[in-house]
């Protein structure tokens, strides 16, 4: 509207002047502003008023659709939920109805588990009192029998007892009354052969003046025999002539015995004599004897208590000895072993250097300096020598253990290369089952086995040390 | 005239004179006698003809050892005496059984066995009862005690058959079932003049995968009928019936037809389910009747129950052992039966093991031991009467010379209470020993004086 209004303008304002029409156009295009500006803002607060009411009424729109919206959405909602409610309460009361028939399950199960168990205890206390019952009767019946076999050995050796005491008073009284019987009969026999004693004393005795006094009589026996004879034969007077000479006869035998009897009792009597002096002698000799014993015991105690002592003096000499020596032995013998195990190992060291001299250059070149510097020192300084050659050897050979080590990792780095070929290799030549999974097995190529070598420069001998041989032998 | 059974050698022709039998089987056995043949044959004929009465001892003898142990009953059973014959049937019977138990006889044990074997094997409505009721006039003099270890309950039938059988019955209008849940006792019992002891168990053995609660249990008609069929028998002095699964109401059944029953000696309803009323109608039989044994133990009695017993107690002077063992009398109960024994002079055994006795009850306890009582022996072991029991317990028996048992054993009485009344008890035993003594003596001596 304002372009046109401007045009209108300008097609009416043209028979004016420019400058009029200049300022009534300006005039026009600033009312015509101000119109547009009052007609905007008109326009704006119209709009504002509508755009006001527009969003009131969408606002109420909106809380009208969201209400309706909501009201059906309750409905459907309700009738969801409802339905669900049906459903849910059913299932429900199905799992209730479930859940009670359990409870009544477990329930009757348990009764008749109580019941199964009571009854089963029941008859165990049953069983168990019967058997109870029966030992006890057992128990009783062994008590009785015990009890009656006790009573029976009792009554036994009761009665054997009595007899036995019976027995044993009969026995002493026994005893008793042939013990007096036998005393009476000892005295009886004691006094008899007491009067038979004396009665034969005296009978000898009676014999022997009767022996003295027959020796006539028995002279008058002879004579009287003789004379019978004498007088069975030839009864003459003879008789008396022939008495005589038996008279004498006898009587020489008298004296005769009368003799040997003094000379024996004279013999008996030095014989007594002789007896009496050889016990003297027999008991001086006895005394003499048992002194020399003694004597002899007393010095043999005192000799063997002096071998005891100097046997044991000399054990104990030995035991220190023994354990005086046995330090010093021991020192000895480890000083021993330590030499020998130097000697070996000297051996060893001269073997290896003796195997390393072609290799090693140090070495004789040392041994010429040694042979060079020998003469001047000799004593002195052999030694000074053995320990430079101890000190090159040293180092030669840890050198040369560097040089052998290093060796031996390329070896085994060497070693793992070539098994990684030959398995490649061997993968190559077989087909496995793997392999055969794979299409076309026996077409595949494998890559030809490759390897790459390490240089070779550091390949050298190594010489063992003999210090760390000898701290490991030592 | 005899030949030799080996071919005869030069030197037998001089020594014998014999015939060359033209019978191979000849030989040389004397002829028996013409009295064993006879006895064989009678034996072998026995079941047609039996010859007993008119035979020697000796022979009879002969006849029991011989005799086949398959000849009917209904031709043994009175005819053959005590003996060998009765061994060799109960051996035929098979099993290991003690004669003591049978009362030293082979043909009690022989009867009864057949007879507890029948009870035992008969399914109601299946077996027919005139089996039972014939062996009856065979048997009846010889059964003095029947061990029944097992009853046999119908056999579960289809719904079909039990319509039949509700037609077939008349007499049972109301039930549709069986005739008889157990064997019917009723039958029975008063046909046997001997019997003096029955002991019976409501269970099945062996039932297997069968298994039932039904088939350990007694039911109310069997109560009934076993109650009318031990009324009827006069001679019953011992009546056991455990493990059934008894209650009070058919407890107090039984009781009540065994008010006045006038042999009864033994009662035995051990492991069953008496409560208080059951324990009430005990109580009253107590009174009634001459009862000397009465065994309840693991029962279900409480403390009301103890208390009837109890007041049947403090009346009655014929029981002599009363075993309580295993109830729930608890101190009520076990108050009230010490208050009893205050005042009753006859029970010698008392058995209160197992209830749940505590302090109190041996502090009444301790009373009646400390009083001049008749009492022998008593168990309360697995009480918790605690240290101040024990020591009640001890001051009573220093005062006590009658009783020769006492078990305390697992009640929490202090070492130093039981060692002391175990040496009161030894010193009893040894009193009790010496009176024995000196009574047999006293016996003795009045013996020898007549």
């Amino acid at each position: 509207m304002p372009k046109k209004a401007k045009k209108g303008g300008e097609g009416k304002g043209g028979g004016k002047t420019e400058e009029e029409r200049l300022l009534f156009l300006q005039q026009r295009a600033q009312a015509e502003e101000e119109m547009n500006r009052k007609k905007e803002e008109v326009l704006t607060l119209f709009l504002k008023d509508k755009l006001q009411k527009e969003e009131k009424n969408a606002a109420v729109n909106l809380l009208k659709l969201n209400e309706g919206w909501r009201s059906i959405l309750r409905q459907t909602r309700a009738a969801e939920l409802r339905s669900d409610l049906t459903v849910l309460s059913q299932t429900f009361e199905r799992q209730l109805d479930g859940v009670d028939n359990v409870i009544k399950n477990l329930e009757r199960d348990l009764q008749d588990a109580e019941r199964q168990s009571a009854q089963v205890r029941r008859l165990h206390l049953q069983h168990l009192e019967r058997l109870w019952a029966q030992q006890q009767r057992h128990l009783e019946f062994e008590q009785q029998q015990w009890e009656d076999l006790l009573k029976q050995l009792t009554s036994r050796f009761s009665s054997d007892r009595e007899q036995m005491l019976s027995q044993s008073k009969h026995k002493l009284d026994d005893l008793k009354d042939t013990s007096f019987a036998v005393v009476k009969k000892h005295k009886e026999v004691m006094e008899d052969i007491e009067k038979l004693y004396n009665d034969t004393i005296t009978v000898y005795q009676i014999s022997h003046n009767e022996r003295l006094a027959s020796l006539g009589l028995e002279e008058a026996e002879r004579l009287e025999k003789m004379k019978k004879k004498n007088r069975m034969s030839v009864p003459s007077p003879c008789d008396e002539e022939a008495s005589v000479p038996f008279l004498r006869c006898q009587q020489k035998c008298l004296q005769s015995d009368a003799k040997t009897v003094k000379k024996l009792q004279e013999d008996v009597a030095g014989a007594q004599v002789k007896l009496t002096n050889l016990q003297m002698g027999n008991v001086s000799v006895d005394r003499d004897l048992t002194e020399a014993r003694d004597q002899v015991k007393s010095r043999t105690q005192v000799l063997r208590d002096q071998l005891t002592a100097s046997q044991r003096a000399a054990r104990k000499q030995l035991i220190d000895l023994t354990m005086q020596s046995d330090h010093p032995v021991k020192k000895l013998q480890a000083i021993i072993a330590k030499g020998q195990k130097v000697l070996q190992v000297a051996e060893m060291c001269r073997k290896l250097e003796s195997e390393q001299r072609t290799v090693s250059s140090l070495i004789p070149a040392e041994k010429q300096r040694q042979e060079k510097s020998e003469e001047p020192r000799k004593e002195s300084g052999k030694e000074m020598s053995a320990l430079r050659n101890v000190t090159l050897s040293i180092n030669t050979s840890v050198l040369q253990r560097e040089n052998l080590r290093r060796q031996r990792d390329a070896l085994s780095r060497e070693n793992q290369q070539l098994r990684v070929l030959l398995s490649q290799h061997l993968d190559a030549m077989t087909v496995s089952d793997h392999d055969l999974e794979e299409a076309h097995p026996l077409l595949t190529v494998y890559r030809a086995p490759t390897t790459s070598k390490h240089p070779d420069n550091e390949r050298r001998h190594t010489v063992t040390e003999a210090v760390h041989i000898v701290k490991h032998s030592l | 005239m005899s030949k030799s059974p080996d071919p005869p050698t030069a030197a037998d022709f001089r020594q014998l004179r014999r015939i060359i039998a033209e019978d191979a089987h000849w030989f040389l056995n004397t002829v028996p006698f013409l009295s064993n043949l006879c006895l064989q044959s009678i034996v072998r004929n026995f079941e047609e003809k039996p010859i007993w009465e008119a035979l020697s001892p000796i022979q009879k003898d002969f006849v029991q050892e011989t005799l086949s142990t398959s000849v009917p009953l209904h031709v043994t059973a009175n005819l053959i005496i005590d003996g060998v014959y009765w061994k060799r049937c109960c051996e035929a019977q098979g099993g290991l059984y003690d004669l003591t138990h049978y009362g030293n006889s082979w043909k009690q044990m022989f009867f009864e066995r057949q007879m507890e074997n029948m009870i035992e094997h008969f399914i109601p409505d299946v077996t027919e009862t005139k089996k039972v009721v014939e062996m009856v006039p065979l048997c009846k003099n010889y059964i003095k005690r029947l061990n029944i270890s097992q009853l046999l309950p119908p056999i579960k039938e289809q719904q079909k058959e039990e319509e039949e059988y509700g037609s077939e019955l008349a007499s049972e209008d109301e039930y549709n079932g069986p005739s008889m849940d157990h064997f019917d006792f009723n039958i029975l019992l008063d046909k046997l003049p001997n019997l003096e002891e029955l002991h019976l168990v409501y269970r099945v053995k062996q039932c297997g995968l069968n298994f039932e609660s039904k088939m350990f249990e007694m039911t109310d008609r069997d109560c009934e009928s076993l109650a009318k069929a031990v009324k009827s028998c006069k001679t019953l002095k011992l009546l056991r019936l455990h493990l059934s699964h008894m209650e009070d109401k058919k407890c107090r059944l039984l009781v009540k037809y065994l008010l006045d029953h006038p042999s009864l000696r033994e009662l035995d309803f051990s492991h069953n389910l008496i409560g208080d009323k059951g324990a009430r109608a005990i109580g009253k039989l107590l009174t009634m009747s001459n009862l000397e044994t009465l065994n309840l133990c693991d029962n279900n009695i409480g403390g009301p129950g103890a208390k009837a017993i109890a007041h049947a107690l403090s009346v009655n002077s014929t029981l002599l052992s009363l075993n309580l063992r295993l109830n729930r009398l608890r101190d009520e109960g076990g108050q009230a039966m010490g208050k009893a024994l205050l005042s009753n002079n006859t029970l010698l055994h008392l058995h209160l093991g197992g209830n749940e006795l505590t302090r109190p009850t041996a502090i009444v306890l301790s009373k009646v031991l400390d009083q001049r009582s008749t009492l022998k022996s008593l168990n309360l072991s697995c009480n918790n009467l605690g240290v101040d029991g024990g020591k009640a317990l001890e001051e009573a028996m220093s005062n006590n010379t009658s009783l020769t048992e006492c078990d305390i054993r697992l009640t929490e009485v202090d070492e130093k209470s039981a060692s002391f009344i175990d040496q009161v008890v030894w010193t009893n035993q040894c009193l009790e020993k010496k009176r024995h003594a000196r009574e047999s003596k006293a016996k003795k001596t009045s013996t020898a004086c007549f």
